[in-house]
């Protein structure tokens, strides 16, 4: 087992923090369009996503710790390569960006109201550009001892949570539309799940034996807390409170409290979003940076870490006008990711296929 | 503001890129990062000094809704 790459466990943990992230995006996309169906929306998106997660882990199984960037040059020839690398980076510099100025949204409206944004943004990507310049073993121990205290705090909220249980909240049952279901649960596929490609930007970094399964691993425990989350939401507070407010979640948890002893649990939310925030940015940093080093020719990414994170930052401000633009183009933003994150691995797992068939050999 | 900016933004560059000075890079790669750098600072100081750019979601928008 080499010591500088991410055992299977750690890229398990990496792919909940990454994709209960987003959470806070899409706490209200659904709820707002389905209401109590909300989590059989969520359970769908993530059996989308499974043939989506399959084709990763033949591509990342095919190309045994090569990066998406590299398994591009390899299949489409070196001036197709440049152009797709290209799109790809520039995607994930703006969904980056995206997800930077989430989290510092969310820090502005629930903690720091009289604080600029600048400052917030500043000191997330502060840590997520050290943690990218620490070995990528750091963020592996970072992401474990990260989701130790997301679960801990997800299983306080639940517990204080159960005596307030409205179980009226989740009925009737199925009252939408399967269209709109469908719909709504294809929007929650788009963003956050598809996302995950951008973890193909770091594969060679991965030590897995079986990729498709370690994928499959971290969506369905993924899938497990995020439902949990959803339902936990919708019996505490109900679909009118939830579709009025951005957060669902600190919402939700705003008015547990055990007697006079414990109040203000909202705080361990914004904690676990923050810290699951910090771990999704440095992994677009590091994707990110991988890129720009392949395509510039240098062999050590770590150069490149700090002029895309201050991008990232530099594009921050000017993405949205406010919170409530931000809620409103998310759905927006899904049709403009697809052709890289559905289209672009469809189109390299033919391609591998293609390659196979004519038997020859990409691999040294 | 802006002062906050600079400062931050230096201390930055002084913390986590001082090993770039030792290590040879090709001149290509550094215009490259440079011009990276540059760009972000522009973007930055043109925030703070309100500066309108036109905001990526809406021009986004027009093109899908078109």
């Amino acid at each position: 087992m080499n010591k500088q790459l991410l055992t299977e466990k750690q890229i398990i943990v990496l792919i909940i923090l990454f994709l209960f992230g987003s959470s806070v995006v899409i706490g209200i996309d659904i709820n707002s369009e389905i209401g109590q169906d909300a989590w059989i929306s969520l359970i769908l998106s993530f059996v989308f996503n499974i043939p989506l997660v399959l084709i990763f882990g033949y591509i990342i199984n095919k190309f045994p710790q090569k990066n998406i960037y590299q398994i591009i040059d390899i299949l489409f020839g070196k001036l197709t390569a440049k152009i797709l690398i290209s799109l790809f980076l520039i995607h994930i510099l703006y969904l980056g960006s995206i997800v930077l100025r989430n989290f510092s949204e969310y820090v502005e409206i629930t903690t720091l109201s009289e604080t600029p944004l600048l400052p917030i943004m500043m000191s997330l990507i502060l840590i997520s550009v050290y943690l990218s310049k620490s070995k990528i073993k750091t963020l592996g121990i970072f992401g474990n001892i990260v989701l130790a205290i997301l679960l801990v705090t997800i299983s306080i909220t639940l517990i204080l949570s159960f005596s307030i249980f409205k179980f009226d909240n989740i009925k009737p049952i199925l009252n939408h539309s399967i269209n709109s279901i469908f719909k709504s649960s294809f929007k929650v596929f788009m963003l956050p799940f598809s996302e995950l490609i951008v973890m193909l930007g770091i594969a060679d970094l991965f030590d897995f034996k079986n990729p498709s399964k370690t994928y499959l691993k971290g969506i369905i425990f993924t899938g497990i807390i995020l439902d949990l989350i959803l339902i936990r939401n919708i019996t505490v507070i109900g679909i009118p409170l939830l579709k009025d407010s951005f957060f669902a979640s600190y919402q939700a948890t705003r008015i547990l409290q055990l007697g006079e002893f414990l109040t203000r649990v909202e705080g361990l939310i914004t904690i676990n979003f923050v810290l699951a925030g910090i771990v999704k940015i440095t992994i677009f940093i590091i994707s990110l940076s991988k890129g720009v080093a392949y395509l510039t020719k240098n062999k050590d990414y770590t150069k490149t870490i700090f002029p895309v994170s201050l991008l990232m930052l530099g594009i921050c401000p000017f993405l949205f006008d406010n919170v409530v633009d931000l809620f409103d183009f998310a759905p927006i933003f899904g049709i403009y990711a697809i052709p890289i994150q559905v289209i672009l691995p469809i189109i390299i797992f033919l391609f591998c296929i293609l390659k196979k068939e004519k038997k020859l050999i990409y691999l040294d | 503001m802006l002062f906050l900016v600079v400062l931050v933004m230096f201390a930055l560059i002084i913390i986590f890129d001082y090993n770039k000075i030792k290590i040879k890079q090709s001149k290509k790669q550094n215009i490259i990062y440079i011009l990276l750098t540059l760009s972000s600072f522009l973007l930055l100081i043109s925030y703070v000094f309100n500066f309108k750019i036109p905001i990526i979601s809406h021009v986004l928008r027009k093109i899908i809704n078109k």
